[in-house]
């Protein structure tokens, strides 16, 4: 099950407050890819919202082969 | 010829093989790029007469043939299935490949849609005097300035898995960081000094077999120097740089294929894997074996965004 989107690790995660080693190749690059989104932004409220609604619906897309990267992640 | 047979069956196919080669073909339901490397089954391989064919995975339903211009290239993740997969093979040094490589990372749908695929390339004999294609099986045609791509779906409860092998790892040295990014730079921070990146590398001797190396949340990506020159003061690479993002020399591999073996994840089944013409030079992998990772070899790999001297591989897996 993938934690509601409000789940406050979304945001650690794109700002790059926490920081985690995937083992999914393509979790890997979107969280990145958004990481550095967001820090290009200067961490603005919109580009973190934009970057928690890109993971999300990456995770639930793909949350089968990601078990051990949401793990990872939530817990 | 083989190929020719199974394209006559209406095999659906991915093909890699010298230009004249390809364009004998006849046509049908694939997609090609020039390259004369091959890992085959018994090892490296370099033949301007063979061709190498990926079937497409049957798991593979419907399937979209589609050109793309650089100016219609930052549709491709969007135009691609909502499940399946997309193979994608843009030719060597053209603009389609510079603009995949610039701005892949932030199209529409990157990394929501499996991108995979590679840089069509040429014989080393031949660099400067023919240029890298893509070839669009449903006509016999061939480009130097478009990318090729196959669309296919997936059914329900099966996802295309893009997985790679970068054998490289951060060094422990310096970190390096650039202001502007590309595929050209001149100027670097190392250890947030500025720097002339070419004056750097040569003054510490560096080892540029060895590509950069930054960490992506876990995954590591190469960016391999192609041309290093002091006196003007650039630095050309395989890839391009980004701003934003850390990277270090590589550590040196001794054992190319052994680091391989022990890199290689256990159980999985590869529908399609490609590898780098550096990796195949610097670790001389012809005649050796890369057990069970077979495909072309590559002027550059693709996995969602350009990547160098890596080993790219997909498999299907249940969803």
């Amino acid at each position: 099950m993938v934690p509601a989107i409000n789940h406050p690790r979304y945001r650690q995660l794109v700002t790059g407050e926490l920081t985690f080693q995937f083992q999914a190749y393509a979790m890997s690059m979107c969280v990145s890819r958004n990481i550095r989104m967001v820090e290009k932004e200067g961490k603005s409220p919109t580009a973190i919202k934009k970057a928690i609604d890109d993971v999300y619906a990456f995770i639930v897309k793909y949350e089968s082969v990601l078990q051990a990267d949401i793990a990872a992640i939530f817990g | 010829m083989e190929a020719a047979n199974r394209i006559k069956t209406g095999e659906r196919l991915l093909l890699a093989a010298e230009e004249k080669v390809l364009l004998s073909l006849p046509a049908g339901s694939w997609i090609g790029g020039t390259i004369p490397y091959f890992m085959g089954e018994h090892g490296g391989t370099v033949s301007r007469e063979a061709v190498f064919a990926t079937p497409l995975p049957s798991e593979i339903g419907a399937i979209q043939i589609a050109l793309y211009d650089s100016s219609t290239l930052p549709n491709l993740a969007t135009e691609a299935p909502e499940n399946g997969v997309t193979f994608l093979i843009l030719p060597s040094s053209s603009k389609v490949h510079l603009e995949y490589a610039q701005n892949a990372p932030d199209y529409k749908d990157m990394f929501m849609k499996p991108i995979v695929g590679w840089i069509s390339g040429v014989h080393l004999d031949d660099l400067g005097t023919s240029s890298p294609k893509v070839v669009d099986g449903r006509s016999v045609k061939a480009y130097d300035d478009k990318a090729i791509a196959l669309h296919g779906t997936l059914p329900p409860g099966k996802i295309a898995k893009l997985g790679i092998i970068n054998l490289f790892k951060q060094g422990r040295g310096d970190v390096i960081t650039f202001p502007e990014g590309g595929f050209e730079v001149r100027r670097s921070y190392v250890n947030g000094a500025e720097r002339s990146f070419a004056e750097y590398l040569t003054s510490k001797k560096i080892d540029t077999r060895l590509p950069l190396v930054a960490d992506y949340s876990g995954a590591l990506v190469n960016v391999s120097f192609q041309q290093v020159d002091a006196e003007k003061g650039s630095v050309k690479l395989y890839a391009p740089v980004f701003t934003g993002v850390k990277y270090r020399i590589a550590d040196p591999i001794d054992d190319y294929v052994g680091a391989f073996s022990k890199a290689l994840p256990k159980g999985i089944n590869p529908v399609f894997s490609c590898n780098c013409i550096l990796n195949f030079l610097y670790s001389e992998l012809e005649g050796k074996t890369t057990q069970g990772m077979t495909g072309p070899v590559t002027f550059g790999e693709i996995a969602f965004q350009l990547l160098n001297q890596t080993l790219v591989y997909m498999t299907i897996e249940k969803g």
